[in-house]
């Protein structure tokens, strides 16, 4: 299919959104442009761009988004690899599901956000706070989705390599990890965007020199509408690429797990 | 095979009690010292003080009444705009796309947004609340209402019923349990969100009592707050999965008849 084709069917089904969105901002405008609310309440779009200009041009942006996304790494890292490792043994042996599935599910109950107060007594209000926090918010959707992952591997595919005399490395190699993989790569972007989430909630808890939630909050204390907007359509910029992201890839291991059916 | 249940059961058991045992071991003897970890007991202790106290119960009163009014407010609105996009394909085409850029925006970038336009009062927490409510239960809901099977709706075309009696047999039953799930997400968000929202803005309420013992290093304070809205998180998504079995039960045996 030629570009151009491609580019009227695109437009063709999508059009009603760009409409809206014109409409949407067409209203944001006229009621800024007529003083209908306040600069200070609302700004204007011109002023969003400024306040986006000024934070990119000035470097404030980069480093924010390099500190937290420095936190995340840290965190993600820490929580993901706990959190699959405890998962995949929990899901090949049963008794060790059955030792620790009662105390995950226990701290499981415990709206993350609830562990801040905790965490911030422990671990003080640097940077192993953060992580730390991150790494706890990490860690559970990950062991859910490796549990699950293993545990649905189709129990056919493990008589036939019973049949062939699999050893168990080979079983885990063969059937096992590459069954349970699409849901464990889920897990990885579940467990993504929840750090993406909690890195902003940790960051506006405790302060630190440079962090988005860092900049979200002056934001508001600058009394910077702007500013605020700005940083409203970055945390969901990110969120977005996260989720798209790992969405791709968890959308290609799903149709190489169907066509290997 | 009974006796195995039991055995399975108590296995569970292990872990949590070996770290009690450790847990009670190292307090008591003050290795771990007691404002990083205070002991069971004296967590015990200070629940019972804060419980007869009534600060407990006025803290906790606060944040339901909190969570209650946030998720009806998202809950209601999110319900309007997923059944309005579901039943109408031009308000689909025109509001998802819409409705999928402000979903990507994670919640807890509003606060800003939120603080400035409501103060740091009742209406902040419970519009911030709404918000977090408002997109599962927008999605649920049009995700239920897409997925009334095709076949479905031939059928009831070919009797030729009236639009109200198709939603009333056919697009209702086949869209309340992704609804039901949407509620209970709903609430979970809620209530996760909050304690986020008396964390960042001072008042009454269990999150507030959490920041203010974290200021002053009463870790037991603390530690009872976690253990409460665990327990009361669970508490309200066992509740409303009983209702969805109670209720969706009723409905699915009426449409056996």
């Amino acid at each position: 299919m030629s570009i151009a084709a491609k580019i009227t069917i695109f437009i063709r089904e999508k059009y009603h959104g760009f409409i809206s969105f014109l409409v949407l901002f067409l209203i944001w405008s006229g009621v800024c442009h007529y003083k209908l609310i306040s600069p200070d309440f609302l700004p204007t779009p011109a002023t969003v761009g400024t306040a986006f200009v000024k934070v990119v041009s000035s470097g404030i942006l980069g480093k924010s988004l390099g500190g937290s996304l420095i936190r995340i790494a840290e965190g993600f890292m820490i929580g993901t690899t706990l959190g699959f490792l405890l998962g995949a043994v929990m899901g090949v042996s049963r008794t060790l599901e059955r030792l620790f599935a009662p105390l995950i599910n226990a701290l499981r109950q415990v709206p993350i956000i609830g562990w801040i107060p905790l965490i911030i007594i422990w671990c003080g209000i640097a940077e192993t706070s953060k992580v730390t926090f991150i790494a706890i918010g990490a860690f559970f959707p990950i062991l859910i989705n490796t549990f699950e992952g293993i545990r649905s591997v189709s129990h056919s595919y493990v008589e036939v390599a019973q049949v062939f005399e699999y050893s168990r490395v080979k079983l885990l190699r063969k059937i096992v990890i590459p069954g349970a993989l699409p849901s464990i790569v889920s897990g990885i972007r579940l467990s993504m965007g929840t750090s993406w989430l909690l890195v902003v909630w940790a960051e506006i808890n405790t302060r630190s020199a440079y962090g988005i939630g860092d900049l979200l909050s002056s934001s508001r204390e600058e009394h910077n509408p702007g500013l605020i907007i700005v940083c409203i359509l970055v945390i969901g910029f990110v969120a977005f690429l996260i989720n798209e992201l790992f969405g791709h890839l968890e959308a290609r291991l799903n149709t190489w797990k169907k066509s290997y059916r | 095979m009974k006796f195995q249940i039991i055995k399975n059961k108590l296995l569970g058991l292990i872990i949590p009690l070996i770290l009690y045992v450790a847990w009670d071991f190292l307090t008591s003897r003050e290795i771990i010292p007691p404002e990083l970890l205070p002991a069971p007991k004296v967590i015990f202790d200070t629940w019972w003080d804060l419980q007869s106290s009534g600060e407990l119960a006025l803290n906790m009163k606060m944040s339901l009444l909190r969570v209650g009014f946030g998720f009806l407010l998202g809950a209601i609105s999110g319900f309007l705009l997923g059944t309005a996009m579901g039943l109408w394909k031009p308000v689909e085409l025109y509001l998802n796309p819409l409705f999928n850029f402000f979903r990507q925006i994670p919640v807890v970038a509003w606060i800003p947004f939120l603080i400035l336009w409501l103060g740091i009062d009742e209406w902040f927490k419970i519009v911030f609340i709404s918000f977090g409510a408002f997109i599962p239960m927008a999605l649920k809901t049009l995700e239920g209402i897409k997925g009334v099977p095709a076949s479905y709706l031939e059928v009831v075309r070919v009797f030729e019923y009236g639009w109200f009696r198709v939603l009333r047999t056919v697009i209702v039953p086949s869209a309340l349990p992704s609804i039901s799930t949407g509620l209970r997400l709903c609430l979970s968000e809620a209530w996760m969100l909050v304690i986020g929202a008396e964390l960042v803005a001072a008042g009454e309420g269990i999150g507030n009592v959490m920041v203010i013992a974290r200021r002053l290093f009463q870790t037991d304070v603390v530690l009872v707050g976690v253990i409460v809205i665990a327990i009361t998180g669970f508490a309200m998504d066992k509740v409303l999965g009983l209702l969805e079995t109670r209720f969706l039960g009723l409905h699915r045996s009426q449409n056996a008849q």
